[in-house]
């Protein structure tokens, strides 16, 4: 007969051991979000349907992490500053290793990694999770090579992007401006509230901060960068001082009180530098 | 499973809708979700661990399948969409359910088990390790 149990997992943990239970099992982790109400169902029956190819997708992933030939050349790839490692012999490596997720990573994780092959990595490993984080959070890789990575389908490597992004905004280097740039606009065009967070404290630019206000979910945590910016423009701190959705979520009443006072001294500081008409 | 027993989980679910957050879901949608929910998971041979499974809770889930059948056998199987559908404000409902029963009483873990030996399991973060280890369980990135 079906039960449904409530417990804790150290007493759970506790049974299994005495139940002398020691198999192994592997299991994939598959992540979504429900973006469209309307198809849920659909989304979950192919998300069960397609769990058994994920899970053979990730076990070969796994198994060519073991192949000797992948983790040799996991460890020259990790040394290949050091090494000398000629651009066309890096190459080599990841096409014959492309299917390791050990190899790629390595690739990615290097201090000043090459151009091509970032993008090699970028054109035909984007499906391993790990490499494509560790390239994103690469500060010697080339910003506008990863553009791409701002579609990517796993949420941590987009952050990972957004994280980068923001560390570089606050450096000025022109060379970097249109990379910059247009990372930040493939970033906009999918924004997800949580990119404020990294984005919004270091940017300057009130254009900006307006739209990814319009996009932001308005709760304390999130919308509070907003309201600590001194580049946030008045329209958008009156707005924050008067949303009532933001008021209902727990310290939105602080946040919003917060908003109003910057607001007022703005408006305070004008007024003193206005010219006094007789 | 029976549509009473479904019913009977909708209502343990209504009826805890004010331990977490308002929910809009009626028992109704509740009931219906489940069945859903149960029937996609029929289908599935792997175990699965959804992070996000009821949106605006904490809750990660783990779906364990009995070992019944051969490889070849689940390859060549082809799935039927059930004809329930899940109601998104039923899944947080149910999350809401869950997080306020296992707070209430100091737990941190639900497990449920079929009569055929599959398992769901829902835990907080912060018990995964343990979970897992219970198991015996490695999880790969899909």
């Amino acid at each position: 007969m079906a039960h449904l149990n409530f417990t804790k997992a150290t007493d759970f943990l506790s049974e299994q051991l005495k139940a002398g239970n020691n198999f192994r099992r592997v299991g994939v982790i598959v992540r979504t979000t429900f973006d469209n109400a309307s198809d849920i169902s659909k989304q979950l029956d192919e998300l069960f349907h397609g769990a058994w190819d994920k899970l053979d997708a990730a076990v070969s992933r796994k198994l060519a992490d073991h192949a000797p030939g992948n983790q040799r050349a996991a460890l020259q790839l990790s040394y290949a500053g050091s090494l000398r490692t000629s651009v066309p012999e890096q190459l080599q490596m990841l096409r014959d290793g492309r299917d390791s997720e050990m190899v790629c990573t390595a690739a990615a994780q290097q201090k000043n990694i090459p151009t091509a092959v970032q993008a090699f990595l970028v054109n035909e490993c984007s499906h391993h999770r790990n490499a494509m984080t560790a390239l994103a959070r690469n500060r010697t890789a080339d910003l506008g090579g990863l553009e791409p990575l701002a579609t990517h389908p796993n949420g941590d490597v987009r952050m990972a992007l957004v994280a980068h992004l923001a560390s570089k905004m606050r450096m000025v280097n022109e060379s970097e401006n249109g990379a910059k740039q247009a990372v930040y606009n493939a970033l906009i065009k999918q924004f997800e509230s949580e990119y404020s967070l990294f984005l919004v404290p270091t940017c300057r630019d009130e254009l900006q901060l307006d739209n990814m206000y319009a996009l932001t979910t308005k709760n304390a945590g999130l919308i509070r960068p907003f309201v600590e910016n001194p580049f946030s423009s008045a329209q958008l701190l009156l707005d924050v001082s008067s949303s009532m959705t933001l008021r209902l979520t727990p310290g939105g009443s602080a946040v919003a009180a917060e908003a109003k006072q910057h607001l007022e001294k703005r408006l305070a500081v004008e007024r003193d530098a206005a010219p006094q008409l007789d | 499973m029976q549509s009473q027993t479904f019913e009977q989980l909708a209502q343990w679910v209504h009826q805890r809708r004010d331990l977490g957050a308002t929910t809009t879901a009626t028992p109704t949608d509740i009931a219906e979700s489940i069945e859903a929910l149960l029937n996609s998971v029929d289908g599935c041979k792997a175990a699965v661990m959804m992070p996000s499974l009821f949106p605006g809770s904490e809750l990660e889930i783990l779906y364990i399948p009995a070992d019944t059948e051969e490889r070849e056998q689940i390859t060549s199987r082809h799935f039927v969409q059930g004809e329930k559908r899940v109601v998104p404000e039923a899944l947080s409902a149910i999350g809401y359910a869950l997080v306020g029963q296992l707070k209430a009483a100091g737990n941190d873990m639900a497990e449920y088990k079929d009569d055929e030996g599959a398992q769901i399991i829902a835990f907080f973060p912060q018990v995964r390790d343990t979970v897992l280890q219970a198991l015996g369980m490695s999880l790969l990135e899909g």
